[in-house]
């Protein structure tokens, strides 16, 4: 069975069709490129499937069971994570704060518990700034060596890797990365390739959709491709099925490269 | 123990007793700029010293308190049991109870109330009915006053689950309003506008907290019986402020701060983590309200208005937002200085304005700014 399978997935704004009647599917540990010009609807796609909106049609099963309509933090809660295209971290909290709120200890724990009950707490602290860090350790000494600093104070390309590092540590089945090369210069994308990489490498099992501007970047990094355009989906399959589509050449690829 | 924070402690109140001392409100201000420039030109002179200090202050923070705690036992002897300081101190004692709680809200989690004074209407009146009507005794009256402002937290809560900002503002003001006219339309019940007169004082162990406090060597106005009551309920919520502040909780209350909608989709239900804020939050008011018609005996509708409301606020701006030590120090400031130009009592609404408006101009992070960060990585070998 398909760990996630979306289909007719529709949503209006107004007279505004964003997203219209995309379908697709995915499997654990398959990885999805979904590409397509800037204001196609990626975004919106990634709102609709992580629950910040409500689609006007469609559904979205995970492992066959529906979650279409479903607020934002039950999805998370059932497996589907997400980073954002502008970055949303908590600016105001360190490395290892931002990773702990990925961590399921941090819904888990109990109110009373912190009162009454200091030194279980203490020990849950314990366990998931241990959790954290190694889940840090994933970009090797990166952010291990900044573990402390207020996410604000990141350099950019720290900061997109400590979204993927929040994101993961909730050990989602899906991940959803939205255009996390944005703002990058060619050899910061070409490093965040092989962390992705590597990502994909320590959690086989980890399903991911990768929204991308530039085409280049996902080439070498996922098994399959949607193209997007004006919120519907024009082609779906490899890389080399898709190459050739003149739908897409004439909607995307012939394109300037501009955002 | 450390000598350091000892000594240093002993110097910060020996400089509060000194100031509490100057009646002359031209020699407060001297005096005032004076600690204030020292303390600046101190922050320049040695900044490696006042770096120093403070992370010592912050990895012992719970020696810190402790020392604090005792010498704040030693205040009544040392005013001689007067009964003028001793009635403004645990009115800021009252005030810090309210800032610490409010603080939890507004500073931890960013939601802002300038409708606080309802909850400590709701405790102080939750008192003064259950031990005047009911003949209920203070000691299980005073939880219950927390707890009935936890309930009408959830109330306000509710309202405000969807709005944000200004809005939410605008609903605390207006819960603020409401509450008090609450209290003014159920006359029958809460007195309306004459209030509740003859409220008891507290009786423990047949001693009745309400008489002079007879030490054989010593006696002090009653009002030092308070002052140690007032002192520990401030020690309880600091230290159960402190402890949700370093929990998950604390640390979800502050992600949600940062963003609403990031929180939601990591897992939280934003729902239930206001309502937590704004009941534990309003807790404290109703325990401060308890404790407030206790102590003066008699409460009505005007003592809760939405000037108190504005100065509770402003003691957690000048303390700095999300800083507890911050909320106490702004509520001891703020609370002790009026008393010092009492003169210029007309312009005491005026005078919290200024300092609102000065602190959002000029110092954004308060007086004593939070720093400390809730986790923090273990050390590791570079590389
Ligand atoms: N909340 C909304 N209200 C109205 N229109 C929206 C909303 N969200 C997205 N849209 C519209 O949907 C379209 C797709 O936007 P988006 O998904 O952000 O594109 P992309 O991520 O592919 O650049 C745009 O035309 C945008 O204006
Ligand atoms: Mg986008």
């Amino acid at each position: 069975m398909e760990l996630l399978s979306v289909k007719d997935l529709t949503i209006n704004f107004g007279g505004v069709t964003a997203v219209s009647k995309v379908s697709f599917s995915l499997a654990a540990g398959e990885m999805l490129g979904i590409i397509g010009p800037n204001g196609s609807g990626k975004t919106t796609l990634f709102n609709l499937l992580s629950g910040i909106y409500q689609p006007s049609a469609g559904t979205i099963a995970l492992n066959g069971a529906p979650i279409q309509g479903l607020p934002a933090n039950k999805i998370f809660n059932l497996g589907i994570a997400r980073t954002f295209q502008n970055g949303r971290l908590f600016w105001n909290l360190n490395v290892v704060e931002n990773i702990i709120m990925g961590l399921e200890e941090t819904r888990t724990a109990s109110i009373f518990g912190a009162i009454f009950a200091p030194a279980k707490e203490k020990a849950l602290q314990t366990q998931a700034i241990t959790k954290a860090m190694d889940i840090m350790g994933i970009f090797g000494s990166l952010l291990l060596n900044q573990a402390d600093k207020i996410a604000k104070d990141l350099p950019y390309a720290d900061r997109r890797r400590l979204e993927i590092c929040r994101a993961i540590a909730s050990r989602p089945k899906v991940l959803l990365l939205d255009e996390p090369s944005a703002g990058m210069d060619s050899l910061e994308t070409e490093r965040l390739m092989n962390d992705l990489l590597k990502v994909k490498k320590s959690i086989p099992d980890l399903s991911i959709i990768v929204v991308e501007h530039d085409m280049g970047f996902i080439k070498g990094l996922v098994d399959k491709v949607m193209v997007l355009n004006y919120g519907e989906s024009i082609a779906y399959g490899t890389f080399a099925d898709i190459a050739g589509n003149e739908q897409v050449i004439n909607a995307y690829l012939g394109q300037e490269d501009g955002r | 123990m450390n000598t350091y924070i000892l000594l240093s402690e002993l110097i910060v109140y020996a400089l509060f007793l000194a100031f509490i001392v100057i009646e002359d409100p031209l020699a407060v201000v001297g005096y005032l700029l004076a600690l204030f420039f020292g303390a600046v030109v101190y922050k320049k002179k040695f900044p490696l010293q006042t770096q120093k200090l403070s992370s010592l202050y912050a990895d012992n923070i719970k020696q810190v308190g402790l020392i604090a705690a005792l010498l704040a036992l030693t205040f009544p002897f040392i005013v001689n049991g007067d009964p003028y300081w001793l009635q403004v101190i645990n009115f800021a004692i009252l005030h810090a109870i309210m800032a610490v709680g409010l603080n939890f809200m507004t500073g931890r989690a960013g939601l802002i109330c300038l409708g606080y004074a309802a909850f400590e209407a709701v405790g102080a009146y939750t008192v003064g009915l259950l031990t005047l009507k009911l003949g209920v005794s203070f000691w299980i009256a005073l939880p219950l006053s927390g707890a009935m402002a936890c309930l009408f937290g959830i109330i306000l809560g509710l309202p405000a689950l969807r709005v944000k900002g200004h809005y939410l503002a605008l609903v605390t003001i207006a819960f603020g309003l409401i509450v008090q006219e609450l209290i003014l339309n159920t006359e029958s019940v809460t007195g309306g506008t004459n209030g509740l007169i003859d409220i008891p004082s507290p009786v423990i162990f047949g001693y009745d907290l309400g008489t002079v406090m007879n030490l054989g060597f010593t006696s002090m106005s009653y009002l030092a019986n308070f002052y140690y009551l007032c002192l520990a309920v401030l020690i309880f919520s600091t230290v159960v402020l402190y402890k949700l502040s370093n929990s998950f909780l604390g640390l979800s209350l502050n992600a949600m701060r940062e963003d609403q909608l990031a929180v939601q989709c990591y897992g939280m239900n934003l729902t239930s983590y206001k309502l937590y804020a704004f009941a534990i939050s309003a807790f404290f008011g109703g325990l401060a309200g308890g404790l407030y018609a206790a102590m003066i005996n008699f409460i009505a509708p005007e003592n809760f208005g939405y000037s108190l409301s504005v100065i509770i606020i402003s003691m957690i701006i000048l303390g700095g937002l999300d800083s507890i030590p911050g909320a106490l120090l702004g509520a001891f400031a703020l609370s002790i200085f009026p008393e010092k130009f009492r003169a210029f009592e007309d312009y005491r609404v005026f005078f919290y304005g200024l300092i609102i408006v000065l602190c959002l101009l000029f110092m954004r992070e308060g007086l004593v700014p939070f720093k400390r960060r809730i986790f923090k990585a273990f050390p590791r070998e570079a590389g």
